[in-house]
């Protein structure tokens, strides 16, 4: 929003206007006396070839850089300013447009000499532009020539308040585009101080900075003749669309700019810090922004950001001599210092309507669908993961993915998120019951491409409709010390000094403790869903190699991680038009085709590099018309060793009832596992190899060992012919309290003493106790410990096994068994998982 | 399906466990014992409590008394030939302290000296003193073809278990690579 | 579950037993020590089990769906399954046991079937600890056994040690048949070893058929079978066998054991197929020594190895026989070599 801002201030109060103006006789003048200041009616149709800045003999170009009207980019941009100064001494300026002007840039590409000529096919980050139907008003304050506000600011205090409307923002590569449709964004921003400091730094300060954007469809076109305009311009019809977007943020700003960058003489260096008072964030899809149509969205989100040292320089690429193959020239290189954000979002919702969304924001207290809240604390700072020295720097070139076209965007990133004090978490807040995700390590070091791409095969890649983020070489990785879980008390740093808790993977969300690798390939989003007529479409190419991903993870207490790793990892997957959209129970996702492989070289036990290994595991899925739903709200009401819907046929049947709350996630699926395609490596087959050629080294020999295959695994509905039931899945994630019985007489881990079968119970301050069975009262219940609970159902009518195979490096495979059939299971398992003591 | 893999590993592996400390280990020894931080796990497993999704001549709703609402493994050891059966597996198990760390063990106190000469990680499974099992019961049997509601399907049945209630169970299970 | 063993018993005496020579030792296993497979190794540390019908405690265990011949039916109820350390007092006082060893644990392991004569196949192995040199290891029977003093590698329950690698383990069982008055039948073990034991199963290509190789060792010094009330274990009508071996030989590599199911009646098949050889028709059947050929030659070794080696027979070995209170004295069974056993079991009432 700010940017925006300042490019309108730019051309407002710098760039020369074709503006017919005429002179004012004397005579003319002479009616004009203390009424409104003056009028100016402005037509403008602007072109600049080239607008850049030079850094240290570098330089970023904006190339093709026009104001004029949306419709036709010949016309005019139509404009209407009424100055005046007001009683108080304010200077007044009051704008509105007379059409829909755009502003735009057809290339950003980076040169070492102004104006030097450029080719068509030179690389180019691609082009943007910006339709606005504007109307607002911009004061300056007579506030003297004083210093203002608390940096002793030297320079003008402004108010800045405006709304634009049938607005556009898009973005452009090889004659694809993505854009914002029907967009309106209203801005206010009073008080807002521009000026030096004493020490020579320029500040920007916002310290009431107002904003809503609706976007009333995120478009995408693939046909070059289609220049943001929202029908297709061959058939006519409305473009496709992502869906809508709602963005609503109320935060104050604090910007200090200074001379020099990072290298060289010249460039930038950026301190900014913000506060946020507010933020909502939402995607709607199929959405009329009333009761029609459902949205998912961060609300009511509070917090602060800090940077520290950002520096703006032209440099080239850092791979430059070191290795040409990853050369991609010059680049905006932003480095910085540190970047600490810690924000707290109250309620992620899925699946609600805008009209509750509104009340929502207006009451605080109309219920919405809300998986619960989320605190995110990361701190981006130098340092190192596993010994590798990381920095932070961001380098935009120009190119994107190279056989797309010469168009796009390639950030050659290097970032590294520090928790030496655990600075970096992230916590779940769960009906007022915490878990942290603490510890947070993670970086990342290699080209993201982002192009806007058009399905067909181009250059001997394959390319999707719609948003391409590619990956190139990207080296990354991330981990957990453990879990930290406890009542919240509103500040997710008490949870720091919980027990830590072994980590593990969590089945239905997918995640692990911690994943390391290279990545490559891409994901595509295009629009359209599989409901109505809005949604997303992915489509995916990803490798992971060299990887390696925890099952389960514990930092011991002389800070060594132990845990059991798929080591030596390798992973394909590749999604055919997975969609997804949202309806009133959240976001549900369609697989049209899926297909993976993940080749684990050793699995391991201890240490993640040198533990034992049990042998190399490779797992090959394959299935079509996958559905997956993904809901706000938990388990619920569960009866734990009984059967019994209530809590008193609970307790008949010897089961404890317990209320996980309105809050948690859900995530239900639906798989079909199909019959294997060997000519397109598509199959279902779970292989355990050991005993290979070097087995127990660090170089094992995959393919030398001897087998154990479970074949050729689909589901069908329980007479081999049909397979519209599938495995049919529920998870529910919850933060929940669940009892915990000492096992031994005696003190534990952390000194507490108890007797054998008492149960542990917390104590307001966070401490904990044991006390006996019988003595519990109803308040003690109330405080078990707290975990996380995870249930899982799944169902299948018939899981068939082509066959379970073994199989000799040599001698080839014999079959073991001929059959294997899984039939009318209904598993569910109800773990909680608290601290051991 | 990973999860289900995940599932049968840890199935294979013996279940979520607990780490057992008995009063006759010292504290010196307790100081051996690293990775103090592992997970401490409460809860079920049940199959089948309201019966199956199938529904056919064969399978059906628990309430009734033709049908069968168990679930089924089943498998072939000879080409053509007839089926193992494992069906009628019904019932839940629900146990509280269930333990699961990586446990170092390389000190001569352990294991009757055995563990001075190991030295290596293991996937410590801490077994709780009790598990409840509620109307647990399962049924072995061979049957002539794979699927029960198939024509001319005959089985032979061996034996039903029944099992409920309180059950000791105790110990720790030890998973390790060998060798 | 008494039909099942009826009908093995009667199957198993059918085969030929060939006397043996000299008192055999136990089946060495040096093939196993040397076989290096790789896979999961599983050690119980300070293991308990037990569970029992006790409808008084809401305890439920029970076998059921058996009939008599007469087709009343037969509930067994299981007054007690327990495995717990040695010193148990049949299964009153329950103490942690240890099963396997950190070096010699319990394993399922995946070998190559080139390293015990099965070449080109992959082959699933689950065992118990293996045997070792009789200087490291512990005489299988006793237990006061120190190191040194035989081949198996658990450890008995001692001061040092207190938890031992060897369980007592005991199956109490009730038996209901039809309305008749309930009896006792209990089994219960001491000190037990399972060193050496192993199923070896491979895909038998040629035959297509699951194809196993099956050795059960089982020591104790004492196995109780008993008519005894479950709160009276103890009683004298039991018939007590001490120093109790067995050492079962079911199948091998060339000559596998196939167990499988009747595709018509559902029944299942437990089979081990005649010995035979490749060139079994160039052995004379007159003087039953080679014809002469080389091939005949190979025969010849083959079935002499075969009629030879103790790795191939099953023995049952009781040191002292018990019988209310009288002893018996010692008997063996040794040398049994199945050469071909073919079982089919059927459903009473078809």
């Amino acid at each position: 929003m700010n940017y925006i801002y300042l490019i309108l201030l730019l051309i407002f109060l710098s760039c020369p206007l074709s503006a017919k103006m005429k002179a004012l006789e004397d005579d003319a003048l002479s009616n004009v006396s203390g009424q409104t200041g003056f009028t100016m009616d402005v037509e403008t149709n602007i072109k600049v070839d080239e607008f850049s800045y030079f850094d240290d003999s570098n330089g970023i170009a904006l190339q093709g850089v026009s104001l004029s009207s949306a419709a036709d980019t010949n016309a005019l941009a139509e404009f209407h300013v009424v100055s005046d100064v007001l009683n108080d001494g304010t200077l007044s300026f009051e704008f509105t447009s007379g059409n829909v002007a755009r502003l735009e840039v057809e290339d950003i590409r980076f040169i070492s000499t102004p104006g030097e000529v450029q080719t068509v096919t030179d690389p180019s980050i691609g082009g943007f532009f910006f339709d606005f139907d504007i109307d607002g008003t911009f004061a300056i304050r007579n506030v003297g020539n004083g210093a203002m506000g608390p940096n002793s600011t030297a320079g003008g205090t402004f108010d800045i308040d405006f709304s634009v409307i049938d607005g556009r923002l898009g973005y452009r590569t090889n004659g694809n585009e993505l854009f914002f449709d029907g967009m309106s964004l209203d801005v206010s921003s009073i008080g807002t101080r521009i000026g030096v400091t004493p020490d020579n730094q320029w500040n920007i300060s916002l310290p009431n900075f107002l904003a809503e954007l609706k976007v009333d469809a995120i478009r995408y076109s693939n046909n070059p003749a289609n220049h943001g305009v929202t029908n297709d311009g061959t058939t006519g019809l409305p473009l496709a669309s992502y869906g809508s977007l709602w963005a609503n943020v109320d935060l104050s700003v604090d910007m200090f700019l200074k001379a020099g960058g990072a290298d060289g003489v010249e460039g930038l260096t950026v301190n900014a810090s913000s506060t946020i008072n507010r933020l909502d964030l939402a995607w709607g899809d199929d959405t009329d922004w009333a009761a029609s149509g459902y949205w998912v969205g961060a609300l009511a989100t509070t917090g602060t950001f800090d940077l520290v040292n950002m520096t703006v320089d032209i440099l080239a690429d850092p791979d430059a001599g070191v290795m040409p193959s990853k050369d991609y020239g010059l680049g905006l290189a932003l480095a910085f210092e540190r970047l600490t954000t810690n924000l707290h979002i109250q309620d992620l919702v899925l699946g609600e309507t805008k009209s509750n969304l509104d009340a929502y924001v207006l009451d605080g207290n109309t219920p919405v669908k809300s998986v619960g809240s989320f605190d995110i604390n990361l701190s981006f700072e130098d340092g190192t993961y596993d010994a590798i020295a990381l920095t932070n720097v961001v380098y935009l070139q120009a190119g994107g993915n190279i056989a797309a076209g010469n168009q796009g965007l390639r950030l050659d990133a290097q970032l590294n998120l520090d928790s030496s004090s655990n600075q970096s978490n992230l916590v779940y807040t769960d009906d007022g019951l915490s878990i942290m995700a603490s510890g947070l390590e993670a970086f990342v070091d290699g080209d993201v491409t982002i192009d806007i791409t058009a399905a067909g095969d181009l250059n001997g890649t394959t390319f999707y409709d719609g948003l391409r983020v590619g990956f190139e070489d990207v080296a990354f990785g991330y981990r957990i010390e453990g879990n930290r879980i406890a009542e919240s008390t509103g500040d997710s740093n008490d949870l720091k000094t919980q027990d830590l808790q072994a980590a593990r993977y969590i089945p239905g969300l997918g995640i692990s403790p911690s994943l390391e690798g290279v990545l490559d390939g891409h994901v595509t989003l295009g629009p359209g869903g599989n409901i109505g007529q809005e949604g997303i479409t992915v489509n995916s190419d990803i490798t992971v190699t060299n990887g390696s991903m925890a099952k389960f993870l514990q930092t011991n207490d002389d800070s060594t991680v132990s845990g059991v790793w798929l080591s030596g990892l390798n992973y394909d997957v590749h999604l055919r038009d997975m969609m997804l959209d949202t309806t009133s129970d959240g976001l549900q996702i369609y697989e049209t085709e899926s297909w993976s492989k993940l080749d684990v070289t050793d699995f391991r036990i201890g240490n993640k590099v040198s533990g034992a290994s049990f042998g190399r595991l490779v797992i090959e899925s394959y299935s079509v018309g996958n559905e997956k739903t993904v809901s706000a709200g938990g388990a619920g009401s569960v009866c734990i060793g009984g059967v019994g819907a209530d809590a008193a046929l609970c307790a008949s049947d010897n089961g404890r009832c317990e209320d996980r709350g309105s809050q948690g996630l859900t995530i239900k699926t639906k798989k079909f596992f199909k019959d294997s395609i060997e000519a397109e490596n598509k199959r279902n087959r779970f292989t355990w190899e050991t005993d290979r050629v070097g087995e127990g080294t660090a170089t094992p020999t995959n393919g030398t060992g001897m087998q154990l295959v479970f074949d050729n695994f689909t589901t069908n509905d329980g007479d081999g012919l049909t397979d519209t039931f599938g495995i049919q899945s529920e998870y529910n994630i919850d933060v929940a309290r669940a009892p915990v019985i000492k096992k031994t007489d005696g003190a534990d881990s952390n000194g507490v003493v108890g007797s054998k079968g008492w149960e542990k119970i917390m104590r307001a301050d966070g401490s904990y106790e044991y006390k006996n069975p019988t003595t519990l009262t109803v308040a003690d219940i109330a405080n078990r410990p707290v975990g996380l609970a995870v249930r899982t159902n799944a169902q299948f009518k018939e899981l068939d096994f082509g066959s379970v195979d073994l199989v000799h490096p040599t001698g080839g495979e014999s079959t073991l068994l001929y059959g294997l059939k899984l039939q009318n299971f209904n598993i569910t398992t109800d773990i909680t998982a608290t601290p051991l003591d | 399906m990973k999860k289900i893999m995940f599932l049968a590993f840890t199935l294979v592996f013996g279940s979520y466990g607990a780490y057992a400390e008995m009063s006759r280990i010292d504290d010196s020894d307790l100081s051996e014992v690293t990775g103090q931080s592992g997970v401490y796990l409460t809860g079920e497993v049940s199959f089948n409590e309201e019966g199956g999704p199938s529904d056919n001549s064969y399978f059906g709703a628990c309430n009734v008394a033709e049908k069968e609402c168990g679930a089924r493994l089943t498998f072939q050891t000879q080409q053509d030939g007839g089926w193992f059966v494992l069906g009628g597996i019904r019932g839940s198990i629900s146990f509280e302290g269930l333990t699961m760390q990586i446990r170092n063990i390389s000190a001569a106190s352990e294991f009757g000296g055995d563990g001075q000469f190991f030295g290596r990680d293991v996937m410590q499974i801490g077994l709780p003193e009790s598990i409840r099992m509620n109307d647990f019961q399962f049924t072995l049997a061979t049957g002539s073809s794979a699927r029960p509601d198939d024509a001319g399907y005959t089985q032979v049945d061996f034996m039903t278990v029944e099992m409920s209630g309180d059950m000791t169970l105790q110990g720790n299970l030890l998973v390790f690579p060998t060798p | 579950m008494s039909l099942f063993v009826q009908r093995i018993l009667k199957l198993l005496i059918a085969t030929t037993i060939l006397p043996a020579g000299a008192e055999l030792t136990s089946l060495s296993d040096n093939d196993l020590s040397e076989v290096d497979g790789a896979g999961i190794g599983l050690v119980m540390d300070d293991f308990v089990f037990s569970h029992g019908h006790d409808v008084a405690n809401d305890k439920t265990f029970r076998i059921t769906g058996l009939t008599s011949t007469v087709g009343e039916a037969v509930t067994v109820n299981v007054n007690q399954l327990y495995i717990a350390r040695s010193g148990s007092l049949y299964g009153s006082d329950l103490k942690g046991v240890n099963l396997g060893r950190l070096n010699n644990p319990y394993e399922i392991d995946l070998i190559d079937g080139d390293d015990i004569g099965l070449a080109g196949e992959a082959v699933l192995q689950l065992s118990a600890p293996t045997k070792v040199d009789a200087a490291l290891g512990y005489d299988c029977l006793s237990k006061t056994a120190t190191l040194g003093s035989g081949e198996c590698s658990s450890r008995p329950s001692t001061l040092a040690w207190e938890n031992g690698e060897r369980p007592d383990m005991g199956l109490e069982l009730e038996i209901n048949v039809g309305a008749n008055v309930p009896k006792n039948l209990n089994f219960n073990v001491e000190s037990a070893v399972f060193d050496g034991s192993y199923v070896r199963l491979w895909g038998d290509g040629a035959s297509s058929k699951m194809a196993a190789e099956f050795r059960l060792n089982f020591y104790t010094p004492q196995l109780e079978i008993s008519t005894c009330s479950q709160a009276n274990q103890g009683c004298t009508s039991s018939i007590k066998m001490q120093d109790f071996e067995l050492e079962l030989a079911l199948g091998h590599t060339f000559q596998p054991l196939y167990i499988g199911a009747d595709n018509v009646t559902g029944g299942m098949t437990i089979e081990i197929a005649k010995i035979t050889h490749q060139y079994l028709s160039d052995i004379d059947l007159t003087t039953g020594l080679s014809n002469g050929t080389s091939t005949g030659d190979e025969a010849f070794t083959f079935f002499s190895d075969y009629y030879s080696n103790p790795e191939y027979r099953s023995n049952i070995i009781i040191g002292d026989l018990d019988i209310g209170g009288t002893s018996l004295g010692s008997s063996k069974i040794e040398g049994i070599l199945i050469q071909h056993l073919d079982v089919k079991f059927r459903d009473l009432s078809l």
